[in-house]
């Protein structure tokens, strides 16, 4: 089965973190609601449309912004001076699997866009390198006789794995249900991998075939 | 050839060999107590492989160099891509061929690691490199390693391992197959070592010391009741509380039977005696035994002049059958310190014994008591034997220890041996009534410091109008020291001698010496009972007056060697038997409040015990290394130094040892190296080493690693004719032992 790859660029971005209220904290990568969020605007979605996403990527560095920010106080709006952690040079490869028309629907809507597309905060802008379909393929390191090593920093979903991996664990939202006005988070625990981390034999290790990197669907 | 040791040379292939022979004779020898077969299993695939990783390039030229140095030699060495050495042992887990096997997963881990860690390394495997070597070179050498040491290997190699024997998810004591574990991982350290050192990891395995003794004490019209009490509980743990001369020593050897066993003793001159007793001819003639502890070369080179090397050699590598040994020797593994699984598998299929129980302190004795849960758990067996156990000690046993599993005996004399009187006054104040006895009586004075002795000791040599006055203290030179001992021992087997011997607590328990009279100073309980042992030993009391007389004015040492708050409460109980006969029963009754819980409540006595409980419990495994351990166990902060006198008599001697070129192949230079550093070590003595510090009273003899150990000490030390007071520090002297 084809599954959609894309590849993006970000020069600056914050995927700022839930109730990080005194500094402007972002998560490493995108987590899987910010990326099911574009794909959503993509598609120009009214409801929540199926699909599994695996996100990997790097950045160059982090760095401090100083920003004025605005918060409710009671009613009132007001505002504060706030440190953004932002990532510089950010480069995103997004797996997405779907059904075709889905997918069709994403590629569509990339080439017929009306507006630019951001991730993360509106003004976090995205360029978008490569679209296409890409297969993929198990990886046997005893085939290969060579051990994976993990090529860019990835989300691992922890239940998609017994491996004795290091990284740093995260609740990442993914979808939700409005409950009483309120959006109620459905969360995914995952590991945050560095690259250069091997991998066993333990998990199935899963890569596509083009430049053969590595996939971790979330569901 | 691929290399697997450089002194001497040694294959691959020999060096496996040896140790699949060891490994057989340990199965022989000790399959029927660890009889879990998956073990065995594991252990000999740990053993096949657990150098493979040797055939890395780099590691055969770092032995090729060495064989070029030290041999005169010219090999060649190996053409190699790479330059950094990577510890063979993070290597060899490649060539596990462990999909054949089907193990779990986790069975798969204890396999793992217990060959990544038969060496402990500080530094962490580093999976890219790994990776790099194993698909540069190692995936070329599967025939090579075939051939060698005739094991399966997939035909393919790849380093999928490296996380699972990565530092922090090492084994510890909540996963599953920790016991396992510990013991592949340990036995597979025990076979190394005995195969390195061209020993046999199990010896004399037929030799039962139960046959021994019981042969031994057919002199005897009936076995005493605690001997027959052991014998019948030989599968059970015991915890026997007994009066001194009730047979507790032959009482062990019954239990342990035709068990492996570890006996320990707080000293090593009463484990010295012991081993000597045991060993020799004409009492148990047990000549299967070892001794170990920090000195025992010493004294097998006295005892068993021929073959010391050899037994010393084989009790460090735990392969004697019964080893008589301190405690720091074999109870440093609840510290988990790296490679502490060597001990703890031993410990899992022996039997220890623990004499004396009462005579550490409480932070040793809370890892002892650690210890012990830690060998039920894994299958092991132990025996506390003392004249009193300290109901907080009990506690915590009944706590962690099953219940079925510890049988309780209590055996006491009804004989009575002891009439004390309390003296409100100090001991400096009584030279008359001590020497009016002495003079026909042998009187031992028992003091609680150095100083106090020395004090004691002049007092009454000013005024003895012919009474026989000597001094014995911890602070002489070690063979000075050795004569004293000797001499007091000599003093007291001679029915027709009299006079007094001033010591301190150094003779309460190493020494077996009986005194018709005792002066001492009060000390806790434990202490004062263990005095009284060298007071009409084994004798009825038979006087019109009281035989021990007990100071307890400006007693000196509370504080500082012992707590406070004990030796308080201990005055307290005591002053309840003041010229009353003492029955055994009522020193027990004693202890136990004591001791108990509640008359501990808020001491600093009973928080320091229950601490160290804590610490020893939850503590992180592989955070020590052996000597960080052994320091804590020890507990010593001590140094050893050589006085100056004594210094300059030896100089010649020292300095010969500091330029000393060792022939590594010569065995005659190895010992007379060995003999040397012997020879200077008996003219130590230690010190606290704070009080050294402190005073600035010592200087160290060489700038270099060799002997940075010793240090000058710039005081007097005065002995002469096998008389004198020992080393004189004045006022630093207070606070020693």
């Amino acid at each position: 089965m084809e599954v959609l790859k894309l590849d993006l660029f970000q020069e600056s971005a914050c995927y700022k973190k839930p109730f990080a209220f005194k500094v402007g904290e972002t998560y490493p990568l995108p987590p899987y609601s910010t990326v099911k969020g574009m794909l959503h605007k993509i598609l120009k979605a009214k409801e929540f449309i199926p699909m599994s996403i695996s996100i990997q990527g790097d950045y160059d560095s982090k760095f401090v912004d100083y920003q004025s920010m605005y918060f409710y106080k009671d009613k009132d709006i007001t505002k504060m001076p706030l440190d953004m952690h932002l990532l510089h040079n950010v480069k995103l490869i997004i797996h997405v699997k779907a059904e075709r028309q889905i997918l069709d629907g994403i590629v569509g809507g990339i080439t017929g866009l009306d507006e630019y597309l951001s991730l993360g905060r509106r003004e976090d802008l995205v360029r978008i390198n490569e679209v296409k379909f890409v297969g993929l393929k198990k990886y046997n390191p005893f085939d290969e006789g060579k051990n994976y090593f993990i090529k860019y920093p990835i989300y691992i979903p922890v239940d998609k794995t017994d491996e004795e991996l290091t990284g740093i664990n995260y609740r990442l939202n993914w979808k939700y249900k409005i409950v009483e006005g309120l959006r109620q988070w459905e969360k995914i625990n995952v590991i945050y991998v560095e690259k250069g981390e091997e991998l066993s034999d333990e998990s199935e290790i899963v890569i596509d075939d083009d430049t053969k990197d590595l996939v971790c669907f979330n569901l | 050839m691929i290399y697997a040791k450089s002194n001497p040379i040694e294959s691959l292939g020999e060096h496996t060999g040896k140790l699949l022979d060891n490994y057989e004779i340990l199965k022989d020898s000790y399959g029927h107590i660890l009889m879990d077969k998956i073990m065995w299993k594991l252990l000999k695939i740990a053993v096949e492989y657990h150098d493979t990783g040797k055939i890395y390039s780099q590691f055969q030229n770092s032995i090729i160099r060495n064989i070029n140095r030290y041999r005169g030699k010219n090999i060649k060495e190996i053409d190699s891509d790479f330059e950094i050495n990577i510890p063979h042992n993070y290597l060899s887990p490649a060539f596990l061929p462990y999909k054949n096997w089907g193990f779990d997963k986790k069975i798969c881990k204890v396999l793992y690691q217990a060959i990544a860690y038969h060496h402990e390394r500080k530094e962490e495997p580093d999976s890219k490199i790994i990776a790099e070597i194993i698909e540069k070179e190692l995936c070329n050498k599967i025939k090579d390693i075939k051939n060698e040491l005739d094991i399966e290997v997939d035909d393919r190699v790849v380093s999928l391992y490296t996380n699972k024997i990565k530092r922090k998810y090492r084994i510890k004591k909540d996963d599953e197959y920790y016991n396992l574990f510990v013991l592949v991982k340990g036995l597979l350290h025990r076979l190394d070592h005995s195969s390195s050192a061209h020993e046999k990891v199990e010896l004399a395995v037929d030799k039962n010391v139960g046959t021994f003794t019981s042969k031994y004490l057919k002199r005897f019209p009936v076995l005493r009741e605690v001997q027959k009490f052991s014998k019948d509980n030989k599968d059970r743990n015991l915890i026997v509380v007994a009066s001194t001369g009730m047979g507790k020593t032959e009482s062990a050897l019954l239990w342990i039977d035709e068990d492996k066993g570890f006996f320990t003793l707080p000293l090593r001159v009463s484990i010295n005696a012991l081993y000597d007793r045991i060993t020799k001819e004409d009492e148990i003639g047990y000549g299967f035994a070892g001794l170990l502890h920090s000195t025992s070369i010493n004294h097998l080179e006295d005892s068993k002049c021929e073959e010391s090397e050899m037994i010393y050699e084989q009790s460090r590598l735990l392969s004697k059958k019964l080893t008589f040994c301190t405690i720091d020797q074999i109870f440093k593994f609840p510290f988990k310190y790296l490679g502490y699984e060597k001990s703890y598998a031993t410990l899992a299929y022996s039997k220890v014994v623990i004499d004396e129980i009462q005579a550490y302190d409480p932070k040793i004795a809370a890892t002892l008591l650690v210890g012990l849960k830690m060998i039920n758990d894994i299958g092991g067996k132990f025996m506390i034997m003392t004249a009193t156990l300290p109901p907080i000690y009990e506690d915590y046993l009944k706590k962690v220890v099953d219940e079925k599993e510890i049988v309780y005996g209590k055996f006491l004399t009804d004989t009575v041996r002891h009439k004390i009187k309390i003296k409100e006054k100090t001991i400096i104040d009584d030279a008359d009534e001590i020497l009016t006895r002495g003079r026909n009586r042998k009187v031992l004075v028992i003091v609680n410091t150095v100083s106090r002795a020395i004090e004691v000791f002049e007092q009454l040599d000013n005024n003895k109008h012919g009474v026989k006055i000597n001094l014995l203290h911890s602070m002489f030179i070690k063979k000075d020291r050795a004569y004293l001992e000797r001499k007091i021992k000599e003093f007291a087997d001679d029915e027709g001698e009299n006079g007094i011997w001033v010591t301190t607590q150094l003779v309460e328990a190493s020494l077996d010496i009986d005194f018709d009279y005792l002066f001492t100073e009060l000390s806790p309980l434990d202490s004062f009972f263990q005095r009284l042992g060298r007071c009409y030993r084994k004798r009825q009391f038979n006087l019109d007056e009281p035989n021990v007389f007990v100071y307890t004015e400006e007693v000196k040492g509370i504080g500082s060697i012992y707590d406070k708050d004990i030796w308080d409460k201990s005055k307290k109980i005591l002053q309840n038997y003041d010229l009353r006969e003492l029955k055994e029963e009522d020193k027990i009754k004693m202890i136990n409040k004591l001791y108990s819980r509640e008359n501990l409540d808020g001491s600093e006595y009973l928080e320091k015990f229950d601490n160290a409980l804590n610490y020893i419990e939850n503590i992180n495994p592989y955070e020590l290394n052996k000597n960080e351990a052994q320091d804590l166990l020890r507990n010593i902060d001590n140094v050893n130094v050589i006085p100056r006198r004594i210094y300059e008599n030896i100089e010649k001697k020292i300095d010969e040892y500091k330029s000393y070129q060792i022939d590594k192949n010569d065995a005659d230079s190895i010992k007379y190296f060995k003999k040397l550093r012997r020879d200077i070590d008996n003219c130590t003595v230690s010190i606290p080493y704070y009080v050294a510090k402190k005073s600035d009273v010592i200087s160290p003899i060489s700038e270099r690693k060799r002997l940075s150990d010793l240090y000058i000490l710039e005081r007097k030390y005065d002995f002469k004719d096998g008389k004198g007071k020992g080393v004189l520090i004045g006022e630093m002297l207070s606070n020693i032992l």
